[in-house]
């Protein structure tokens, strides 16, 4: 199945919600941290793309070679304390840095790996022909800007994160 | 149970899941680590017979050469060593293969530190 064509409501349905629901598991497991979304229960993706501090974007092309984009943003402070969470579970570590160090940096990268490939393989299980690349990180918003070129429709949805702040997940359709 | 002085070879592309499993494996009193970061190196190590090597934790996913590369060269010569693959649920299909290529057993990323000893010592009797 091709799904260039779908309605909003099937690409939130077929890859914003896996994506969404693998970044909270993940979330949970991987940095003990409780997030949650309305996309999973009523609300409508919003249409506006902001890129705040950190980000990393997939590209998802389709059989007809068309590429869009999954980017999730972070602000730097929630960047920095996810980061520093991962590194408390994975590490056993009290130790926590109040800057995007690399150490941060490679501990989101790890995390963000995990929600790719759990989320891309549960599209795939649903036969929709999409090929994801490799992640690519952002680090200023002039990173940013060559993503909205060609851009028709912008979908994003906030996740929250428990008593830490809110990232966003934006799809970017050409 | 694996002898405590045997050697433990780590081999991940991310410091981060390297140093978690060392942190594991130490609080468990296993200090002998080794580690690399793709399977060439790992390879190299494993083939050079300078090392007491008791079990080998392998990434599946990784760069120069991944893991299930570095199993199947390493079983072409020596298919007695324990090589615990380490991977995402994501990569089911990839455990299915490292399983007909002769690996011991697998765990599942994220080994956390509050976990990982008990998850490490199911995998540990069995050896």
């Amino acid at each position: 199945m091709d799904i260039t064509g779908l309605s909003t409501d099937n690409i939130r349905n077929s890859v914003l919600l896996p994506f969404v629901s693998e970044t909270i598991n993940t979330m949970n497991t991987m940095a003990g941290i409780k997030a949650s979304s309305d996309l999973l229960t009523y609300h409508d993706p919003l249409d506006v793309f902001t890129f705040k501090d950190f980000a990393v974007s997939i590209n998802t092309t389709f059989t007809n070679g068309v590429t869009n984009n999954i980017v999730m943003i972070f602000d730097l402070n929630t960047a920095i304390i996810v980061g520093n969470q991962i590194r408390t579970v994975l590490l056993g570590t009290a130790e926590s840095s109040s800057v995007l160090t690399d150490d941060i940096n490679e501990a989101l990268a790890e995390m963000l790996n995990i929600i790719i490939g759990l989320a891309t393989r549960e599209i795939n299980e649903t036969n929709h022909k999409i090929t994801f690349g490799a992640p690519l990180y952002l680090y200023s918003k002039e990173d940013s800007e060559f993503l909205l070129q060609g851009i028709k429709q912008i979908m994003t949805v906030p996740i929250e994160l428990n008593k830490i702040g809110r990232i966003h997940l934006s799809y970017l359709t050409r | 149970m694996l002898d405590k002085e045997k050697v433990i070879l780590l081999v991940d592309d991310t410091m981060i899941m390297r140093e978690g499993l060392r942190r594991v494996l130490a609080s468990m009193g296993y200090e002998n680590i080794l580690q690399a970061e793709n399977g060439k190196q790992a390879l190299k190590i494993m083939l050079s017979g300078e090392h007491d090597i008791g079990v080998v934790f392998m990434d599946i996913v990784m760069p120069v050469m991944d893991g299930k590369t570095a199993l199947k060269t390493l079983r072409e010569t020596n298919k007695a060593l324990p090589v615990v693959m380490v991977t995402s649920k994501a990569d089911k299909d990839s455990i299915i293969e490292c399983s007909k290529l002769g690996m011991t057993s697998y765990v599942l990323k994220p080994v956390s530190a509050a976990d990982g000893p008990a998850i490490l010592s199911d995998i540990f009797i069995k050896l």
